[in-house]
């Protein structure tokens, strides 16, 4: 069962349209409703707690200024995914994070270092496995988040799985 | 299907994101192959852990810290936003609004300074003639050498260098008295208040240095500023009497015309120049205006002289000129 809704509920639109008119109130309840799923996700791709703060706040500042270039049959959810997933990828091409080291793996505890494997990814591989296997996005939710076919969706998320799996072997062994 | 591409299916195959007809191939292969069952097992055990990753908490400030972005883009640019971000279901009806109401302000005002001659259109002199009254002004108060002015109201005095420059300007009211007429002539018109109408005068001017001003009755007026050439005996009022003697020296004439005055009773009211002309104002008694006119006859040539009506009694307002 997904662990997040991701359609629009009637008190994200009425919100939008609320805050398009100018309260700035209507925008501070959206911020307070999906901060903590962005902050996730900015946590997860990036690896990085402190410059996920950043991504986050860069984030919502862009969804306020760029409210108009949101199609009126968007989701907000998935729009304003889309704006934090690229603000991700500009931080990791600007600093990329070193990949743990096998110490480190071994010494972690799972949860951190199932994290430190995600982070041996390449870019576009962590964002679909963090959306698909993390928050539970549906790929046709995907294909709009990260403008790709699906097609190219189920590759990457092929990819990524792999080889967290055998990075994820490497770090606790091998399942039983 | 190759083991290779069953491979590559497994993620889709996990998530049931596989066509029926995919499904069973994979289905019916990984019923034969251990390494695919194993391979199966690992991505689950994957997936397993990669959900089981709980969400993050973010630092508590990180609301407030977002808001207050927030708040500064909107203050740094609260006009500009709302203008862009009106829809334009909102925006074309107001323009369309503003449109039309400019049109509306534009055709009122365009209808109502239309209607409007503006001033700078008319020539001074017609502007000065639709604002004055229809009356003739005075010629004294207009000042020395001003002439009667021209239908359009202008005020041009015929010859200025004739004009004294230090010359009084100040006519008693009742200076207007008209020269008796010789028989056979008619006074056509009563003289203007406070000017010196010769209404039988303007028939015998040879030609009027400016033109003719417009009076009542439409007859041009002479202000006192015309040189009159003859004279003739002018019936006048009886209290409003003139003589016009012609002398060879003016300044001369002065004292003389004063002593012939004074000797008979008569007093000096006043005293001004017009239009080159010597003017004494003086109230004598009408019974002695006949035996004055025969002594200013010896200082000067009689020009113009009352005919004092018989009966006439008290004094009278006489104005000799010389």
């Amino acid at each position: 069962m997904s662990k997040y809704r991701h359609t629009t509920t009637d008190e994200d639109s009425a919100l939008v349209a609320s805050w398009r008119s100018g309260e700035l109130a209507s925008f501070e309840a959206l911020v307070a409703k999906y901060q903590k799923r962005m902050f996730t996700i900015a946590v997860r791709i990036t690896g990085d707690y402190e410059a996920s703060c950043e991504v986050v706040q860069a984030a919502f500042v862009a969804a306020y200024r760029g409210i108009d270039a949101m199609r009126g049959s968007a989701r907000f959810s998935t729009w304003l995914t889309g704006i934090t997933v690229t603000h991700c990828r500009n931080l990791l091409e600007q600093a990329p994070v070193a990949s743990p080291t096998r110490a480190r793996l071994v010494q972690a505890t799972l949860h951190e270092k199932l994290q430190d494997c995600i982070k041996t990814l390449p870019a576009e591989l962590r964002e679909a496995i963090v959306l698909r296997d993390v928050q539970d996005f549906s790929f046709a939710e995907m294909c709009d988040i990260l403008t790709v076919p699906e097609g190219t969706v189920k590759t990457r998320l092929f990819q990524a799985r792999v080889m967290v799996r055998d990075c994820l072997k490497q770090a606790v062994g091998e399942p039983r | 299907m190759k083991h290779a591409e069953i491979s590559r299916k497994l993620s889709a195959y996990l998530e049931n994101a596989l066509g029926t007809g995919e499904k069973e191939d994979i289905k019916r292969h990984l019923g034969s192959c251990g390494l695919c069952r194993e391979e199966l097992a690992n991505l689950e055990w994957t997936l397993g852990h990669l959900k089981s990753l709980p969400a993050v908490e973010p630092p508590t400030w990180l609301k407030a810290k977002i808001m207050a972005k927030v708040h500064d883009t909107a203050a740094s640019q609260p006009g500009l936003r709302r203008k862009l971000l009106f829809p334009l279901q909102v925006k074309l009806p107001l323009a369309a609004i503003a449109i039309v109401f400019l049109g509306v302000v534009g055709y009122y005002l365009a209808r109502t300074v239309g209607l409007q001659v503006p001033q700078s259109v008319l020539s001074p002199a017609a502007r000065e003639e639709t604002t004055r009254p229809a009356t003739a002004p005075p010629a004294a108060r207009q000042g020395p050498g001003v002439a009667p002015a021209s239908p359009l109201g202008s005020h041009v005095p015929p010859d200025a260098s004739m004009v004294p420059p230090d010359l009084p300007l100040h006519l008693p009211e009742a200076q207007s008295a008209a020269p008796v007429l010789p028989s056979g002539h008619s006074l056509p018109a009563q003289p203007m208040e406070g000017t010196r109408l010769r209404p039988a005068d303007e028939e015998n001017v040879p030609e009027l240095e400016t033109a003719p001003h417009p009076v009542k009755e439409g007859k041009a007026v002479s202000s006192g500023t015309v040189q009159r050439k003859k004279r003739s005996a002018v019936a006048l009022p009886a209290d409003e009497l003139e003589i016009t003697l012609i002398v060879d020296d003016p300044a001369a004439a002065e004292e003389p015309i004063k002593k012939a005055v004074t000797r008979l009773g008569g007093r000096i009211t006043g005293r001004a120049y017009n239009g080159g002309d010597d003017l004494l104002f003086t109230q004598i008694e009408g019974q002695k205006v006949p035996e004055l006119i025969d002594r200013l006859r010896r200082i000067g040539t009689m020009q113009e002289w009352p005919q004092v009506p018989e009966g006439t009694s008290g004094s009278v307002e006489l104005t000799i000129r010389w």
